[in-house]
């Protein structure tokens, strides 16, 4: 903190791979989670377990399940609205910016 | 934090997001489980590896039906996610946390390298973040009417 710059703005600095998720605050992240559920929504905080506050979530959950008839894998998507979302650390798979063409 | 916690629930709590759900402590919250059930209920405790006690709880089962819990505990590992009530300021209540809490720093534990780099962290990322939301604020914020120079004349 001697230099009068880094008191004004401190510089983020990418020297380990959660210095990336850093670089994703307060931006809408795509996470993928365990038990095939995603989450979209805006980085509020994270930590060293990735534990992670998201706000205007929506998530994803795809459930698989096997037509009777013609036995065809039918995938079926359920979503839903949550305004702000703590996410225990161990469930998340990745984290990475949204793709493009979804929020 | 109730006077159970070990300088170990403390140290954790500081350093992570912990500090945010026990801001938690005594406001509903719905609490999602890995096995698909919710449980919402008061807050009444969360401890140093995210256990949460609860009291008051309504646990929605697999099968959509509703029990009632007067206590409930949940062991940390099976927490999913934790619905945070809307009209909480995540940053507000992390820094009353910390920073309301004077005694977590005052053992042996916060003298340590680790810890003051953990906390200097946490200071420059909640300035950054504060920092951020002012931008955005300013930003956001339409110019006052009159202030432009270019009129018709």
């Amino acid at each position: 903190m001697a230099d009068e710059n880094e008191t004004s703005a401190p510089v983020i600095t990418v020297e380990e791979p959660l210095d990336l998720i850093r670089l994703s605050l307060d931006e809408r992240i795509y996470v993928k989670m365990r038990n095939e559920r995603e989450l979209r929504g805006r980085l509020h905080a994270y930590d060293q377990h990735l534990n992670m506050v998201l706000g205007e979530v929506e998530e994803t959950v795809t459930t698989v399940e096997i037509d009777e008839e013609t036995y065809e894998e039918v995938y079926r998507t359920t979503k839903r609205n949550i305004p702000m979302l703590f996410v225990r650390g161990d469930g998340v798979i990745l984290v990475s910016p949204p793709m493009r063409g979804s929020v | 934090m109730t006077s159970l916690s070990t300088a170990r629930d403390r140290y954790n709590a500081a350093n992570s997001l912990l500090c945010l759900l026990q801001a938690l402590e005594g406001r509903v919250a719905v609490v999602e489980l890995r096995n698909e059930m919710a449980v919402k209920g008061l807050i009444s405790q969360v401890d140093g590896f995210m256990n949460v006690s609860l009291q008051n709880a309504t646990v929605q089962g697999n099968d959509d039906q509703h029990y009632h819990f007067e206590e409930f505990f949940v062991k940390a590992r099976n927490i999913r996610y934790v619905q945070i009530p809307e009209d909480i300021d995540i940053t507000e209540a992390i820094k009353n946390q910390l920073e309301g809490k004077p005694k977590a720093h005052k053992t042996d534990m916060s003298s340590t390298t680790k810890a003051k780099l953990a906390r200097k962290r946490q200071k420059e990322t909640l300035k950054f973040i504060q920092q951020q939301q002012q931008a955005e604020k300013n930003e956001i914020e339409p110019q006052p009417p009159g202030t432009s120079q270019e009129t018709d004349e």
